[in-house]
């Protein structure tokens, strides 16, 4: 300090100097400055300052314009008392003061030293002052900014690295130690451990694009999978850029690494999803077409349907169904919509539809209403049914057929239990109304195994001569080729086969112990092929020609006869009964026996 | 029966499965009736409704597999009535049986003699 002796020597001259300087280095300083003098009440509490000087820069600091001269209540009617206060403290005291401090009146943050100007107990303070405002907004701001990148990075998982050339520094978030399995205080972040939980797999291809983007601009993105946790493989997706300085020396490789095991899972089941139902929708054998519920216009159809309708896809896309004739109208699609928006669901049965090339098909139509993102949907399943309605009128037709041949039977048997009511005693009747049921039943199950195409006349002798099976080959011989027989001809050469058989039996070469038959039959060859048979007893008892004739000679000629549209003899020697049944081939045997050599 | 003006009347029989043309004889015989002929396949049916003398017709729709709707179409231009003896029922039987008397196999014989009375005298008027 300058003592009032060396002061008093000092020319005022240069004390002028000095205090110009002074002044113009305050008035020019970033820094708003100001003197204040305090304003006291009578009890001698300060209650306001007044601005005795003010640089250039205080205006900017403040916002408060022409400031010297005025009080500070003037300039800012409701500023806090605490600031009066702080002022007279420091003028009361002596003590300077820094502090920072925000004035809710004036918006502003004030950084500030507060000089006292005269030592204690003076009434002057001068004050040397930022607006701190905008610094502060930035600083907190940075503070927020760099929470939220942590958060974002946390949230994320993500992990991240960079690692210094110059320094060798390699620094890790604690994401990336887990990621890679480590622990944040016991692993070292290095490249080395990084690679070392990389799966053997990948390895070769981490390493070689991370080296690839040690250069200027380098970037390196690659997907690979490391050991996690526990050594769970996981997938991770590592993205780093390269800094290189003005020589083109890399210094810095940095970047984040983010877990997408699951984003590839998910991936993975869309693509597995997308691909299955796709193949569903090209494969399946139902047409499907998907429509537009705004616009009823096709958006979609499967390759079944293009071949059902003979479009291309890229011709029935875009148009309404009735334009492929699948409804018959604009008003008939309308009603389907209408439909489908109370129900869901509509299904039509026998809708006809007309292919491109006027084919006629039935389908059957099932459509779905549902939604797609942000639209409605319809999804039509159509199904040719054409075919299954063939086989539904077949099978109609069938038990028609069978309704028809089952009546037709039941009037033979009507017809043969009148005629065998006519022969013979009552007593008698049904057994011999049996019997004869029996060989009709035992045609019909022959023609049946055969689908009603034919039966085999072997089999026929055989089934109507079951009584006899096991004299088959010694007492009755057959002789004949393999010859299959029309229904209607089996039919009636088996019912003259049984009455002869059980005639036999009964009277003739079958009725004692040495009797022998003999059945033979032929087709003769040519243009016009005949066919014969013949039934001849030998052995037998003394043949007494019958006195009557009964149904069972009617069963015998005329019915055989008119089976084959032949002619029948039957002839009642001494010797045995004999009986011949002419009638052409073509009449008895099917087609398909007629046609073999 | 004393009195039966249609006791001669002729029946032509066209029948596939001749057992049951045998019985229709039978039972057409016993009731006095006179058998015109009898055809199991159609062109002997359509043969005898040609060229024989016959007042009435028990058709069978189906001979052999084969329609017998010719020789219904046949009957109906002789104009001389005739009865359909089919296992079918009338609903399923074409167009061109409809309009004749129906009785469905299997029947009662007597049904068959009654259905003939009252088509004869109508074709006799």
């Amino acid at each position: 300090m300058p003592t009032n002796a060396q002061q008093t020597d000092r020319s005022v001259a240069e004390t002028e100097q000095l205090i110009l300087q002074y002044r113009h280095l305050l008035e020019n300083i970033e820094q708003g400055f100001c003197l204040i003098e305090m304003t006291y009440d009578e009890a001698g509490t300060a209650n306001n300052y007044r601005f005795l000087e003010a640089n250039q820069a205080f205006e900017r600091h403040t916002g408060i314009r022409n400031a010297v001269g005025k009080t500070a209540l003037e300039a800012v009617p409701d500023l806090e008392a605490h600031w009066i206060e702080t002022y007279a403290r420091v003028a009361r005291t002596g003590a300077s003061l820094a502090f920072e401090q925000g004035s809710f009146a004036m918006n502003r943050l004030f950084k500030i030293d507060a000089v006292s100007i005269g030592g204690a107990g003076s009434n002057r303070v001068a004050l040397i002052f930022s607006d701190v405002t905008e610094r502060r907004r930035t600083e907190q701001s940075l503070i927020k900014g760099e929470e939220r990148l942590r958060l974002a990075l946390e949230a994320g998982r993500m992990a991240v690295w960079d690692w210094s050339f110059e320094s060798g520094e390699n620094i890790w978030n604690d994401a990336m130690y887990r990621m890679l399995g480590l622990q944040p205080d016991t692993a070292q972040a290095s490249f080395a451990s990084w690679m070392s939980r990389v799966h053997p797999a990948d390895l070769p291809g981490v390493e070689s694009l991370f080296s690839d983007s040690l250069k200027p601009g380098g970037e390196f993105h690659m997907e690979y999978r490391v050991l996690g946790q526990r050594d769970e493989i996981r997938w991770v997706s590592a993205r780093g850029r390269t800094n290189s300085d003005a020589v083109g020396k890399v210094t810095r490789s940095y970047g984040v690494v983010t877990d997408v095991t699951e984003r590839n899972l998910i991936d993975k089941d869309l693509r597995l999803s997308e691909k299955r139902y796709r193949r569903l929708f090209e494969c399946a054998h139902d047409g499907v077409v998907i429509l537009d519920a705004g616009t009823r216009k096709i958006i979609d159809t499967n390759p079944f349907m293009t071949k059902l309708l003979g479009y291309k896809h890229a011709e029935l896309v875009g148009k309404e169904l009735y334009e492929i004739g699948l409804l018959k109208d604009e008003v008939e699609s309308k009603a389907m919509i209408r439909e489908l928006n109370n129900r869901n669901q509509i299904r039509y049965e026998d809708l006809p539809l007309e292919s491109r090339t006027g084919l006629h098909k039935e389908v059957e139509v099932i459509a779905n209403l549902y939604n797609e993102g942000d639209r409605l949907v319809i999804q039509c399943n159509i199904r040719d049914i054409t075919e299954r309605k063939i086989a539904e009128e077949h099978v109609s037709m069938l038990m028609a057929e069978i309704n028809h041949r089952a009546k037709n039977l039941l009037a033979v048997v009507q017809a043969i239990a009148n005629q065998t009511a006519k022969e013979g005693s009552p007593a008698t009747f049904s057994a011999r109304l049996s019997d004869r049921i029996v060989a009709l039943a035992a045609g019909q199950d022959l023609l049946v195994r055969n689908q009603w195409l034919g039966v085999e006349l072997s089999d026929l002798i055989a089934a109507q001569l079951d009584h006899f099976r096991d004299w088959i080959g010694t007492r009755v011989m057959l002789d004949g080729p393999v010859a299959e027989l029309t229904p209607d001809a089996a039919q009636g050469i088996g019912m003259a086969l049984h009455e002869l058989g059980t005639n036999a039996a009964k009277y003739g070469a079958l009725s004692n112990e040495t009797g022998a038959v003999l059945i033979s039959w032929k087709v003769t060859k040519g243009a016009n092929p005949k066919f014969s048979i013949t039934w001849l007893e030998r052995g037998g008892p003394k043949v007494q020609p019958p006195t009557r004739s009964g149904f069972g000679q009617t069963l015998i000629g005329r019915m055989a006869q008119a089976a084959v549209q032949g002619t029948a003899e039957i002839n009642f020697a001494e010797t045995g009964v004999s009986w011949n049944l002419n009638a052409p081939a073509a009449n008895v045997l099917t087609k398909s026996s007629l046609g073999r050599p | 029966m004393t009195d039966k003006p249609q006791q001669k009347a002729r029946i032509l029989i066209i029948e596939d499965e001749a057992m049951i043309a045998f019985a229709i004889e039978q039972t057409l015989l016993a009731d006095g009736f006179e058998i015109a002929g009898i055809a199991a396949r159609l062109p002997a049916a359509l043969t005898l409704i040609d060229g024989c003398a016959f007042d009435a017709a028990i058709l069978d729709t189906n001979l052999a597999g084969v329609s017998a709707g010719p020789a219904a179409a046949a009957l109906k231009s002789s104009g001389r009535p005739f009865i359909i003896a089919s296992g079918y029922p009338p609903s399923q039987q074409p167009e061109v049986f409809r309009g004749a008397p129906c009785i469905q196999k299997p029947y009662p014989p007597k049904r068959l003699l009654e259905l003939l009375r009252e088509i004869l005298p109508l074709a006799r008027a």
